[in-house]
């Protein structure tokens, strides 16, 4: 290679290196401030297979306000779509859901409060009139922990009522900050 | 290539001893061949595999080590695996040793999915998983296009496939933004002047539209396959005629045509469930095609035409065995007037090629 592209390699190298890591930085600094300035909210959560809850060393997290029946969704929302779940606080770590809605709904006080989801999967009934159901994604669902600690904690959710400590920004994206058995922390994590 | 150099090493042993190059020619043109590039070679390709295994190493070292440090240290640890890539890749270009500059461009770009895979572990990210794919291509595209590395490229288009699939297998639908930097990597690949790559483009836009047949099949999903096979073979042709100073292409494209049109067929006559005459038609058409390609791949010199027309007959012979099978009667008369016509065709084959014979010998 001739010095004149040696040294613009060079440049390339550094530039890819510097957006890569950049990437990264925003990553993390999305985390952190949603987890730091996010509303807190805290969550009761129902183990998905109390038999298996535990698949490699992430606990699968359920939620009581998505959990039994399918959830009615706005008309023509298809599979992967965007959509809003407006959550109500029926009392402390139990909320429900009062409904799904394909634009950003207002919030009324601190009763409520606003969770961005994916569609997982939606489907009409087989009557034409029923309207289109299915189920949603938050991700929120997956708690990762340290090898080792997994009996432990599995121990906890069977055994104690568990709730998970979520960060909710103002566009409805949340976070998981740690979980609480019994309303203590037996997970906490520090941001950085 | 080896097998190549190996044959003309023959070959050049038999025109010399026939007198028709002499000895100071043969030591030419195996200098010559020599000097050509051999491809990325067997260090190359072992460097490539290497930045694979150390990529995956990262991955699982800095998960196994997790809980034994702090954020800030992971995130260092990152960071500072990242950039020592890269700066081993320039260390290697500096030096000349381009391939394992490459390789080590590749182990920067793996590291890169490791490292967003592990910050979304770091802080419990379950979102939509293919969205963490796209960014780890997007990342490896920007490494390929501004480093100039094929191997990275490449990597870019699988990492795109995968995203594109596993967007197709969420919605259970066609996923067209595909399409988007499915055309951003070939065009990457047609600037590089790098052939492999573009067959990989080539590959990967099949599998889109076989995918597009196999999702849309109750609504002509694979009479539309078909069709774009047809077209693009056609077009090829076209192409060969008007413009052959981009023969490489157009030959392509004859191949990825006929390809696509047989995908097309085939699927026609077994995955559906055509009625007999329906069968028959298209069960002609498809051995008829296998021909044409065998005919190609023999006018044109072009071995791949010739080995994909023969696996297409074979295909199709031994499914329509599979189908008619039980109906002994039924699959012999089939078998016996297929092979009739082949060595009908065979004869006529011989005819004209022994007329062109005698015409050369004359003119």
């Amino acid at each position: 290679m001739t010095g004149a592209v040696k040294s613009s390699m060079w440049t390339a190298l550094a530039v890819v290196a510097g957006v890569q890591s950049l990437v990264i930085g925003w990553m993390v600094w999305d985390r952190v401030s949603l987890l730091s300035s996010g509303r807190e909210i805290k969550a009761a959560v129902v183990p998905v297979d109390p038999r298996d809850i535990f698949r490699g060393d992430y606990v699968t997290l359920g939620y009581g306000f998505t959990s039994g029946a399918d959830i009615a969704l706005p008309e023509g929302v298809r599979t992967g779509d965007t959509v809003y779940a407006l959550l109500k606080e029926q009392s402390p770590s139990n909320w429900t859901l009062a409904g799904v809605t394909a634009e950003q709904p207002e919030t009324q006080g601190g009763g409520e409060v606003v969770l961005k989801a994916i569609v997982d999967r939606a489907w009409r009934g087989q009557a034409s009139a029923q309207p289109t159901v299915g189920r949603l994604r938050f991700g929120i669902e997956r708690f990762y922990v340290p090898q080792g600690q997994g009996l432990v904690i599995e121990k906890q959710v069977l055994e104690k009522r568990i709730a998970a400590v979520l960060a909710v920004g103002s566009d409805g994206k949340a976070a998981l900050k740690g979980l609480e058995a019994d309303g203590q922390r037996i997970v906490e994590e520090p941001l950085l | 290539m080896w097998s190549y150099q190996q044959k003309v090493a023959k070959d050049l042993e038999r025109w010399r001893a026939a007198g028709w190059i002499d000895e100071a020619g043969a030591r030419a043109i195996r200098a010559d061949l020599a000097s050509r590039g051999r491809g990325i070679g067997l260090p190359g390709a072992l460097a490539i595999l290497a930045a694979v295994l150390i990529g995956f190493a990262v991955m699982s070292f800095v998960a196994a080590n997790w809980q034994d440090m702090s954020r800030v240290l992971r995130l260092g640890l990152l960071t500072g695996l990242l950039w020592a890539a890269y700066v081993l890749a320039a260390a290697m270009f500096r030096r000349g040793l381009d391939t394992f500059g490459h390789a080590a461009v590749l182990a920067g770009c793996a590291i890169f999915g490791a490292d967003i895979m592990l910050v979304s572990q770091m802080y419990h990210m379950d979102g939509n998983a293919p969205d963490v794919v796209l960014v780890w291509a997007a990342g490896t595209l920007l490494a390929g296009v501004l480093i100039r590395s094929n191997p990275a490229l490449a990597f870019a288009l699988v990492l795109f496939s995968v995203w594109g699939l596993w967007e197709t297998g969420q919605r259970d639908a066609v996923y067209w933004p595909y399409l988007v930097p499915w055309a951003l990597v070939s065009a990457a690949f047609y600037w590089q002047r790098w052939e492999p790559g573009v067959h990989l483009s080539g590959l990967a836009l099949t599998g889109f539209i076989l995918t597009y047949g196999q999702i849309n099949h109750a609504v002509g999903g694979f009479e539309t396959v078909t069709l774009i096979g047809v077209v693009i073979g056609a077009l090829s042709a076209l192409g060969l005629v008007l413009r052959p100073g981009l023969a490489a292409i157009w030959r392509g494209g004859i191949l990825y045509g006929f390809f696509i049109t047989f995908a097309g067929l085939f699927a026609l006559q077994f995955f559906k469930d055509p009625s007999l005459g329906a069968f028959l038609v298209l069960a002609v058409l498809a051995l008829a095609l296998t021909l044409g390609a065998v005919w190609w791949g023999l006018t044109a010199d072009d071995r791949r035409a010739l080995w994909m027309g023969y696996l297409g007959f074979s295909l199709q012979i031994l499914w329509i065995y599979g189908k008619t099978v039980g109906t002994l009667m039924g699959s012999s008369v089939f078998f016996l007037s297929a092979g009739f016509v082949v060595a009908g065709l065979a004869y006529f084959a011989y005819r004209l090629h022994a007329r062109r014979e005698a015409q050369e010998v004359v003119s």
